[in-house]
């Protein structure tokens, strides 16, 4: 069963009188379940790619759908909950909100969506990314390493069909990076998530099911 | 949720102080403004309004008269009335020597009304217990103090009375001509026959129920005033018939709305709420664009428009709550000291004006709304950016550089401030703010400096007073009163001490016609309806033209006009305009008994006579009427331009708008007068004094006016100086106070501005630095990024202002007689040169406290 | 707190007994001056009654309401259609139950065809077991009959019997991998988690494959500062890693190394242990951890193909893992990370 498909899509950006190409016609089938790795040069329309599956973006041309959702015909109110319900984000850079705690950060999304944090499953999670002791520190108090696995745990708690990680372990020291990406690998397994995730080490792309590269806004 | 958000936003909110502080300081700033405003404004309508009531001696919202004990009680219950005072005039003491004493039983409700409650000792009880000011005490020759025995004698009904009465309390006179003196209804039970209502019969009003009232409602009062008259049973508008029962509005406590005074008032207030506006906006504008990258990862994660509104919203609502209560509280001190320094400017029209204000609500709620408001109107447009940025953009956010950027190899020398110009154009609005309110402070400062530098002082003092000094009864300076009755007079023992001072040059008694030398008319052959209406006060009966002048009548029907007589130092100090221009043999001929100097007001403005009073022409024959009969025949000889000091003294005119009307000032010889008028009043003392007996004469007539003859006021050339002086120093006031809050916005907005700028660019600087630009040049970059919105304010300010000063304020100054306009922009340069300092400093301290890590970790910080 | 928040009265109760109170006081109470007043104080009771009543029947019909769709909603799923009229992405309370609803059908789905799954697995134990314990069982049936039968000279009688108890020790290595087995599926077997040297446990597993290494004249070279702990239970580690190390042996050829190498890791204990064997291609990175799974290379050697699986299973249930990094033909590291 395919949880994501995308289906030629295309997006355009127009800075100043030039025309950038960003992705141009790539076709994707996911699983779900799987994880799949997107890898390529930078500048290659990876982030791009995992925008439009996260909603960010608007395609030019095409279809994606997940979920069997198609995700051009929501709205922009429909857009912003899908992400908060379906989609789990990782960034590159750590995006925790820095006046927020460990703990508040992870519960934020669900804040939004105005429900309750399950304390089993939170438990099981921050016990899975050993957050246990840090819940009520402030980001900036921890290494990159702990911040990344807390900006995880806040894409998990809210039980995404999908996580989209963007160079989740970019910015991260080798060892930090494998430490990272093996606990990513493995709470998507624990939780029977759909893990798509860009990055630039192939040791890590090794891991995942499908690996898919990309070159000039084209799968080769 | 709502727990989160909030969290959210506290500590959000905790952790930008410095941004906060500047939000917090232009909301406090913005309310500030808007309290002192209001507080000066209701502060000035209270005293002023206060004054009045009190001159009036009664803060009621009306009256009415000429009741019967029935009629009261039914208008006491009647719907309309909140409060009924019952007050029941006997007359006046006839027992009394100089002071005019009123008679009158009242209730509590009554004296409170009508400010005469006693201070001291207690409201009467029995029935030969009595309630009087301290004036009313001293004419009747007793020290006032609770338990002074006084002797009340007075007519009513055609019978003398005379009571033993004691006073059981007393208060402070609020007007040296007349006071109340009252009793308790016990009095009226034990007097029957005092209080017969008779007032059908005979007119007496002994016996008649008076009432001030306090109404429910204030809207249409006259209407509901007049139809509750009816009811009762009397009739509120024809004067002669038996019922007549007047409602009589209060007109001071309810003034009419002024609809020019209401326009300027909303100008002015949409002129501060732009003022806010313009600060507040930058302030948020900036405070988003800081968060914008926060506001983009809260998006991606899922929060919703809505979501992001209301966090803003909610911190919007936090600063309010911290400013605008410290701007409330700062602007009430700042009101309440400004107060009397504004009202000072009113002090020579208006006496023994209290100076003060309130902390009413009314002045919080309507300050404290009006800043809500203009923190609503300011902050929508950041807060709808702050919602419809896209997520992903947001997130990566970096504020845009200038387009057009041209780099020019010649142009190495500049190369830093060339650099620090292409960066003004990174964010126009902002920019423009900036520039608008530094150069809205130039130019209010210039305006402002321009009115005062162009009010003329010389101008004023003169219209207002001719000699050095000049004395005159105070009830001519007092508004609701003026120089009326030949009792008021001043007594040729003061004239006489004043002219034995040291230092007296040319001092001659002015004579003025009163209300008694009614049996003296003029006629010059001008139509006028007889008999419209009866002045109050001087109980002349006027009569009035087509064009709505009303004149002074006398015995015969005929106009009594303003007459004065004067010696031949005062008349040559006149302005001769028409006919013989030759004061001296103009004099000469006037003795002689051939003709008369007609006087004729002038428009202020420039000083040319006014065509409505111009009723005479050289030539004409004013016929002199003494009782009744033909007296004289006098040519007019000549036509003067009169002023304040013609008239009466500086801008009084309270008693010649109550014996001649409009009817033309007449002036004679004060030999011809006295030969006219059979006990000629003097109505003033004008005189000079020798250089350096100014102060010595000032001390002099105060200290007479103090010990020996307390109804004496005067004027001096140097008072005249202040007054005008102190009007100069409002309008320098109130401008500097506006364009200091304009200035002080303009340079919150640059700070913030430049403190964006260094956080936003950190990165920016850092790779500038990395690449070799020293700390001395970065500081240098933001120096002239700072200069060029100052100087660019200051050469915008100093062209607007200068076509301002000719265009607009030109034309607002030529309209006033008080301006002569004199064109300046010394305080725009002033402004500017204390601005650009100011703006040099601002980027070095900022740089100082925001940008203080290394390299390095400014790099790692803008990742 | 919570006592009081529990026994908070509504507030349409509150209401009621003020529009009654409202009513009565209009209807009984004559004291109320003015009739104007009287009607107006019942007039606002009987409105005040109106609005609760109308506010408490659209409660109660949103609550039926929304109790009935979800009802349907089950039903639906239940019977496996659709969800009718169903939009995911609305901020509203039924969509997001909806959603809800969903995301558990699905997930019993999942674990409803990962039972199938399991079942099949299951079934392919047995046959794979009954299949490998068949040789070792006819071979001993084999061995019994001969010896029974005939009188065999005392030397050939000990070879058979040493043939008989390495067949009867291959039986009981299935035996106790499949109870190993089931335990870890099943998850009854226990953990004596704490802090413990990884030295000693190592030294362990090493112990337990030494003699095996030996034979294949494999040296086996471990660096690992004494003073190293984490967070594991010996025992098990201990098994799960000589798991590995027996994979590692079996495949290394004669004259190879084995070298382990203990080292810090961010939150974990890096246990390296790399061979000197045949290597695994990147696409089985993942497969050799499968049960049953057996490398085509691997066919030669004997094994039933549960070590790395078993491991693999000990050290997750540890909150640790494996990784593997390997090139074909040079040899192979596995990565075992213990939380510190």
């Amino acid at each position: 069963m395919d949880i994501v498909i995308v289906d030629h899509v295309k997006k355009y950006f127009e800075t100043g009188n030039r025309l950038v190409k960003a992705v141009d016609g790539v076709s994707l089938l996911v699983e779900k379940g799987k994880f799949t790795a997107i890898v390529g040069a930078s500048g290659s329309g990876k982030t791009t790619l995992l925008n439009l599956i996260g909603g960010l973006y608007r395609p030019t041309g095409g279809r994606i759908i997940v979920d069997d959702t198609e995700l051009s015909s929501l709205t922009e109110q429909e857009l912003t909950i899908y992400r908060r319900r379906r989609v789990g984000f990782v960034f590159q850079d750590c995006s925790l909100v820095s006046e927020l705690t460990v703990r508040e950060n992870i519960l934020f999304p669900l804040a939004l969506d105005d429900s309750r944090s399950d304390p089993v499953f939170f438990e099981r999670i921050t016990g899975a990314l050993r957050l246990d002791d840090k819940l009520d520190r402030y980001p900036h108090t921890l290494s990159a390493g702990t911040q990344q696995c807390a900006a995880i745990a806040r894409a998990l708690i809210t039980k995404p069909s999908i996580l989209l990680a963007d160079e989740p372990t970019g910015s991260l020291d080798v060892r930090t990076s494998q430490n990272v990406a093996g606990l990513l690998k493995m709470t998507t397994e624990m939780f029977h998530q759909t893990l798509i995730m860009i990055t630039h080490s192939m040791e890590l792309a090794q891991l995942s099911d499908q690996v898919v590269r990309l070159q000039d806004g084209r799968i080769v | 949720m709502q727990e989160m958000l909030n969290t959210l936003a506290r500590r959000s909110f905790a952790a930008c102080r410095v941004r906060n502080l500047i939000a917090v300081l232009a909301i406090a700033l913005c309310s500030t403004l808007f309290t002192s405003i209001t507080a000066i404004g209701i502060g000035t309508l209270q005293s002023i309004t206060l004054m009045m009531q009190e001159q009036k001696m009664s803060r009621s919202d009306g009256d009415f008269r000429y009741m019967s004990k029935e009629q009261f009680e039914m208008m006491k219950g009647s719907d309309l009335i909140r409060e009924a005072g019952l007050r029941m005039p006997v007359g006046f003491l006839t027992n009394a020597r100089l002071h005019n004493i009123e008679f009158d039983v009242m209730d509590e409700t009554q004296a409170e009304l009508t400010f005469c409650m006693p201070v001291h000792g207690e409201v009467p009880r029995r029935e030969n217990e009595v309630v009087a000011s301290d004036r009313a005490l001293h004419d009747l020759g007793v020290e006032p103090q609770v338990g002074a025995r006084i002797t009340v004698a007075f007519t009513a009904h055609g019978t003398d009375y005379t009571f033993p009465m004691v006073v059981s309390g007393w208060y402070e006179a609020l007007n040296d001509q007349l006071s109340v003196m009252w009793t308790g209804i016990s009095f009226r039970d034990a007097n029957p026959d005092i209080f017969r209502n008779t007032y059908r019969m005979d007119h007496e009003m002994a016996g008649t129920y008076w009432s001030d009232i306090l109404a429910v409602s204030r809207g249409g009062l006259q209407e509901k005033m007049n139809e509750l008259s009816r009811v009762i049973g009397g009739d509120p508008e024809d004067m002669g018939s038996p019922d007549y029962l007047p409602a009589i509005v209060n007109a001071v406590t309810n003034p009419s709305p002024d609809p020019q005074l209401v326009a300027m008032g909303a100008v002015f207030v949409a002129l501060f709420i732009f003022c806010g506006y313009l600060l507040i906006y930058n302030v948020f504008d900036i405070s988003v664009m800081q968060e914008i990258r926060r506001f983009g990862l809260y998006r991606t994660i899922g929060m919703s428009r809505s979501q992001v509104k209301g966090l803003m919203n909610r911190q919007a609502l936090w600063l309010s709550l911290m400013g605008i209560p410290a701007g409330l509280i700062v602007g009430f001190v700042i009101g309440k000291l400004a107060l009397p320094l504004i009202m000072d400017t009113f002090s020579t029209e208006y006496q023994n004006i209290r100076a003060d204000v309130t902390p009413s609500p009314v002045i919080f709620v309507s300050a404290a709304l009006l800043t809500a408001l203009t923190v609503i109107i300011s902050t929508r447009k950041p807060v709808r950016k702050a919602a419809d940025t896209p997520p992903i953009d947001a997130f990566r956010y970096v504020e845009g550089t200038a387009r057009g950027r041209k780099s020019r190899r010649s142009a190495d020398l500049a190369r830093i401030p060339r650099l620090a110009w292409s960066n003004l154009g990174r964010n126009r609005r902002r920019s423009a703010f900036i520039v608008i309110s530094l150069m809205l402070c130039i130019v209010l400062m210039n305006c402002s400096g321009t009115a005062a530098e162009s009010m003329d002082i010389e101008k004023q003092t003169a219209y207002m007073i001719r000699t050095d000094f000049a004395v005159v009864n105070a009830v001519s300076t007092s508004n609701m009163k003026g120089f009326v009755h030949r009792t008021e007079a001043l007594k040729p023992q003061t004239v006489k001490d004043i002219s034995s001072q040291p230092g007296v040059v040319g001092g001659a008694p002015v004579y003025k016609n009163t209300a008694e030398d009614d049996n003296v008319t003029f006629d010059f052959g001008h139509k006028f309806a007889e008999a419209t209406f009866v002045n109050n006060h001087s109980g002349l009966v006027f009569g009035s033209d087509e064009e709505g002048r009303s004149f002074g009548l006398g015995k015969d029907g005929r106009m009594i006009c303003n007459v004065y007589g004067m010696e031949e130092s005062a008349i040559a100090r006149m302005d001769l305009r028409e006919g013989i221009m030759d004061a001296h043999t103009l004099y000469e001929k006037m003795e002689e008994g051939e003709g008369v100097l007609a006087g004729v007001q002038v428009n202020r403005t420039d000083m040319s006579l006014h065509e409505v009073f111009d009723m005479v022409q050289v030539g004409e024959v004013i016929t002199v009427y003494k009782d009744g009969l033909p007296f004289m025949e006098l040519p007019v000889l000549a036509k003067a331009a009169i002023n304040g000091d013609d008239q009466e003294i500086g801008f009084t005119c309270n008693g010649v708008i109550q014996i001649g009307g409009d009817s033309p000032h007449l002036y004679l010889p004060s030999s011809v007068y006295k030969e006219l008028y059979d006990d000629p009043a003097v109505y003033k003392y004008a005189f000079d004094v020798e250089e350096g007996y100014q102060e010595d004469m000032a001390a002099f007539l105060d200290n007479y006016r103090e010990n020996v003859d307390s109804d004496i006021n005067y004027l001096s050339s140097q008072a005249a100086v202040a007054n005008a002086e102190e009007e100069r120093d409002m309008i320098l006031f109130v401008g500097r106070l506006m364009g200091i809050i304009f200035g002080i916005a303009g340079i919150l907005n640059l700070i913030n501005t430049v403190i964006t700028s260094i956080v936003i660019r950190r990165h920016e600087f850092a790779t500038m630095q990395s690449i070799g630009m020293t700390g001395r040049q970065l500081t240098g970059m933001m120096m002239a990024e700072s200069v060029y919105y100052a100087a660019g304010a200051c050469l915008c300010g100093l062209l607007m202002a200068a076509v301002l000063n000719l265009t607009l304020v030109k034309e607002i100054l030529d309209s006033q007689w008080q301006f002569t306009f004199h064109f300046t922009l010394v305080p725009a340069l002033l402004a500017g040169t204390v601005m650009i300092p100011v703006s040099v400093l601002v980027p070095v301290l900022a740089l100082r406290v925001f940008y203080k890590d290394s390299i390095v970790e400014q790099l790692r910080a803008a990742e | 707190m919570r006592a009081l928040k529990s026994k908070s009265i509504p507030a349409d109760y509150l209401l009621f007994c003020g529009a009654l109170l409202l009513i009565f006081l209009g209807v009984m109470w004559e004291y109320i001056p003015g009739i104007w007043v009287r009607i107006l104080v019942l007039a606002c009771g009987i409105f005040m009654l109106f609005l609760v009543i109308c506010w408490s029947g659209r409660m109660k019909k949103r609550e039926s309401d929304i109790a009935g769709r979800l009802c349907g909603d089950i039903d639906a799923l239940m019977d496996g259609r659709e969800i009718p009229d169903y939009h995911p992405y609305e901020e509203t309370g039924i969509s997001r139950v909806q959603g809800k609803l969903l995301q558990y059908d699905d997930i019993m789905r999942e674990s409803q065809s990962r039972s199938d799954q399991d079942k099949q697995t299951i079934q392919e134990l047995v046959s794979h077991i009954s299949h490998q314990v068949r040789t070792p069982v006819a071979n001993l049936r084999m061995f019994t009959d001969i010896l029974q039968r005939r009188e065999l000279p005392g030397e050939k009688r000990t070879q058979f019997l040493s043939v008989m108890t390495s067949q009867v020790d291959k039986l009981d290595f299935l035996m106790q991998s499949l109870v190993k087995m089931s335990r870890l599926e099943t998850g009854t077997f226990t953990l004596h988690m704490g802090t413990n040297g990884l030295y000693d446990t190592i030294a362990k597993a090493v112990s337990g494959i030494w003699a095996k290494a030996e034979r294949k004249n494999i040296g086996i070279t471990v660096e690992c500062d004494s003073r190293i702990a984490a967070e594991h239970d010996p025992r098990w580690t201990a098994e799960a890693l000589e798991n590995i190390l027996d994979n590692g042996v079996k495949y290394t050829p004669r004259g190879g190394s084995i070298h382990i190498h203990v080292r810090p890791w961010q939150f974990y204990m890096r246990i390296d242990i790399s061979d000197t064997g045949m290597g695994i291609a990147r696409e089985h990175y993942n497969d050799v951890f499968r049960r049953f799974y057996r490398g085509q290379a691997a066919a030669a050697q004997e094994g039933v193909g549960l070590g790395l699986y078993l491991a693999r299973g000990i050290i997750t249930a540890q909150k640790g893992y494996i990784s593997v990094k390997s090139s074909v033909g040079e040899g192979s590291t596995f990565s075992v990370f213990l939380p510190e």
